[in-house]
C-alpha cells in the first residue's frame, strides 16, 4: 500500500486511492505555499508602510521651538522629524553620537540633508544636557511583551536621566517589532556582543599584557544592545496609534497567535 | 603652576616705588590673565591662586624683600606637599579600607587619585577587579588602563554607552572630582552624571575621592551650561584611528550642524554615597562645613594646620 504521509498529519484517510491522495496533497501543499507568500508579502508591505503611518503622528508630539534628543540611528526617527518639520514646526535635535558605533553621526547626516537644524554631542554629554531637552525620542529595535525596550547601547542611561528630570521618553516601533518574549534577565541573554576592536585596537595593548611579568588581564566589553525597563518609557508611538507600555500586550496578542505565547 | 609661581617669586625684584604686597599680587593678577587666555581655570587653581595671593596679603611690612620672598617660597611649598601631595596620601589611605576580596570596583576617565588607591590596594594584597570606562572624545581611560594593567590589575575596558550591561556586576564605584561645591554637588569631567546615576539605580555605592584644596563655596544647580569649558567641537566629527567612521567629513561648515563638546559636568548629590578628602571620609552634606574650616585656617596668621 501507498505510506502514510508524516508531513500531512491531518489527513486521517489511509486507505485513499494514491492518485487522488498525491493530488490533495499537492493542492493542499499549495494552498500552504500560497498562503505562506501572501502572509510575508503582507508583512513586508507592513514593515515598509510603518514608517509613514507613524511619521504621521508627529505633529502632535512636536510642537514649535521644541529641543529633541535621540541616540542612534533608526530611520523610524528620521521619518518622524521629518515629517513634523515638513507640517512647518520648527525645532532642534541633539544626537548622541552613539560611540562605538557612532550611528548618531549618521543619523546627523541625515537629519542636516533633509534640512534640521541638528547639534551632536557625545555620550558623555546626555545627562548634562537632559534638562535642557523637552523630548527624548528613540527607535527600538524590539519590544517585550512587559512594554520593555531593546535599543542601541545608551538608551538605558538616557532613560534613567529623563525620568530624573520629567522629560518624556518616547519610543517609536512599528508593530513588527513586537516580540513575545518577557525579558528575564535582559541584559546579558537579549545582547550582542561586538567585536572589541572597535573599542582598542588590535595590537594597542600588547606591549603592556605581558603574563610572565605580573601584569594584569584585559577584558573588553563591547555590548550592542540596551534594555530599557517598562516603568521608564512615557509613550509608545506604533503605527496602531500611541501607547502606555503597560498596553503593550494586548497588541501582542493580537499580532501572534495564541500558540505562540507565553504569558 | 604653583611651582611656576614659586619661580615668579624667586626672580621677583621689588620696583623702588612700590611695596611688595601691592606689587607682586599685580603681577600675580597679570600671570593669571594670561593663563586664563589659554584655558579656562579649574576651579582649584582657582583657590590655589587665592591663597598665594593671601599669603602676599599677611606679609608684613617689616620684612625685608629676600625674608618675604623665603617666606612666600616656603608658603608655596607648604601648601603644595600638604595640600596635594600630603592630600593624596591621606586619602588612599582612607580608601583602601573600603576596598575588600572580591570586589569589582568601577572607575571612570583617568584620575590620578584613583589610580593611587586602585595600586596601593593591589599591593597590599587585595583581590578585586576593575571596570575601567572610558568616553570620546579624549579617551583618557586608555592611560589608565595602560598604567594599571602594567602594575597587574585585572580590568576590564568598557564605553560609557555600555555601563548598564556591567553595572549589575559592580560592587563600587569610585570617581575623582576637578572640585566639589558648597551644596554637594561634584564637578567632574563629562561623563561622571552618567555613571553616578546609573550606580544609583542599580543600587551600588558611589565614592568620590577629592582634595579638600578643590572644595569651592559656590553653589550650582544646572549641570552643563553655567561655567562649563568648550572643547574642540573637529574632536567630535573626527574619529581617530577609525578610518571607517567618516560621516561627517565636509559637513563641518554646514550652518545647520553644530558639535558641542562639553568638558565638564555637575553630578548632584544625591547620587554620592561619601566622598573622601583629606578631612576623612563624609557625606556630600558635610561639604559646606569642610570648606568653612578650610577657609578659617586661611585666616590664621600662624602656619600651623590645625585639623
Amino acid at each position: 500500500g501507498t505510506p502514510e504521509s508524516a508531513t500531512v498529519p491531518y489527513t486521517s484517510s489511509s486507505g485513499a486511492d494514491s492518485e487522488s491522495k498525491t493530488a490533495d496533497k499537492s493542492s493542499l501543499t499549495r494552498k500552504l505555499k500560497h498562503d505562506v507568500i501572501e502572509g510575508v508579502n503582507q508583512l513586508i508591505q507592513e514593515i515598509a508602510g510603518c514608517h509613514e503611518q507613524i511619521a504621521e503622528q508627529a505633529i502632535e508630539h512636536i510642537h514649535q521651538n521644541e529641543v529633541i534628543l535621540t541616540l542612534g540611528s533608526s530611520r523610524t526617527v528620521l521619518e518622524f522629524l521629518c515629517a513634523a518639520k515638513e507640517k512647518k514646526r520648527s525645532f532642534r535635535v541633539f544626537v548622541a553620537e552613539g560611540a562605538p558605533r557612532y550611528q548618531g553621526h549618521l543619523l546627523a547626516k541625515e537629519l542636516v540633508a533633509r534640512g534640521l537644524q541638528t547639534t551632536v554631542i557625545t555620550d558623555s554629554a546626555v545627562f548634562a544636557m537632559i534638562s535642557r531637552v523637552n523630548m527624548v525620542i528613540i527607535g527600538a529595535h524590539a519590544v517585550m511583551a512587559n512594554g520593555g525596550v531593546i535599543g542601541p547601547v545608551g538608551v538605558n542611561m538616557a532613560a534613567l536621566a529623563a525620568q530624573k528630570h520629567a522629560v518624556p521618553f518616547v519610543v517609536l516601533a512599528g508593530s513588527h517589532k513586537l516580540c513575545p518574549l518577557y525579558p528575564h534577565n535582559p541584559e546579558v541573554l537579549l545582547n550582542e556582543l561586538r567585536s572589541p576592536s572597535e573599542l582598542l585596537d588590535f595590537g594597542e595593548f600588547s606591549d603592556c599584557l605581558d603574563f610572565g611579568a605580573g601584569s594584569g588581564s584585559l577584558q573588553v566589553v563591547n555590548p550592542t544592545f540596551d534594555y530599557v525597563p517598562p516603568n521608564l518609557v512615557s509613550l509608545f508611538i506604533t503605527d496602531t496609534g500611541g501607547h502606555n507600555p503597560s498596553y503593550m500586550y494586548r497588541l501582542i496578542a493580537d499580532y501572534y497567535s495564541a500558540d505562540d505565547l507565553v504569558m | 603652576m604653583l611651582q611656576a609661581f614659586q619661580e615668579v617669586v624667586k626672580d621677583y625684584s621689588t620696583p623702588p616705588e612700590n611695596t611688595l604686597n601691592r606689587d607682586m599680587t599685580a603681577q600675580i593678577s597679570s600671570y593669571v590673565s594670561f593663563l586664563i587666555e589659554c584655558r579656562p581655570l579649574s576651579i582649584s587653581m582657582g583657590n590655589a591662586i587665592r591663597f598665594v595671593k593671601n599669603r602676599i596679603a599677611k606679609l608684613p611690612i617689616t620684612l625685608s624683600e629676600s625674608e618675604a620672598k623665603a617666606s612666600l617660597h616656603s608658603d608655596i611649598e607648604r601648601f603644595i606637599n600638604e595640600k596635594i601631595i600630603g592630600a593624596d596620601t591621606v586619602i588612599v589611605e582612607h580608601a583602601v579600607t573600603k576596598i575588600r576580596d572580591g570586589d569589582v570596583l568601577l572607575t571612570y576617565g583617568s584620575s590620578t587619585v584613583i589610580e593611587m588607591i586602585l595600586v596601593h590596594a593591589h599591593e597590599l594584597g587585595k583581590k578585586f577587579r576593575v571596570f575601567v570606562v572610558d568616553s570620546r572624545p579624549k579617551l583618557q581611560g586608555k592611560l589608565l588602563l595602560r598604567r594599571l594593567i602594567k602594575r597587574g590589575i585585572n580590568c576590564t575596558y568598557t564605553h560609557i554607552t555600555a555601563i548598564s550591561y556591567i553595572m549589575h556586576q559592580v560592587t563600587k564605584v569610585f570617581l575623582g572630582a576637578s572640585s566639589v561645591f558648597s551644596n554637594g554637588t561634584v564637578y567632574s569631567r563629562v561623563g561622571t552624571a552618567c555613571v553616578a546615576m546609573v550606580a544609583n539605580a542599580f543600587r551600588v555605592p558611589v565614592l568620590v575621592c577629592c582634595e579638600a584644596y578643590k572644595f569651592h563655596e559656590k553653589v550650582q544647580l544646572d549641570y552643563s551650561i553655567c561655567s562649563n569649558e568648550l572643547g574642540d567641537p573637529n574632536a567630535i566629527s573626527k574619529v581617530h584611528g577609525r578610518e571607517d567612521i567618516n560621516y561627517l567629513n565636509g559637513l563641518t561648515n554646514n550652518a545647520k550642524l553644530k558639535f558641542l563638546n562639553l568638558m565638564y559636568d555637575a553630578t548632584p548629590s544625591d547620587y554620592i554615597s561619601m566622598i573622601i578628602t583629606d578631612y576623612g571620609m563624609v557625606p556630600p552634606t558635610s561639604v559646606p562645613v569642610i570648606v568653612r574650616e578650610y577657609q578659617k585656617e586661611h585666616l590664621l596668621q600662624s602656619s600651623k594646620i590645625v585639623i
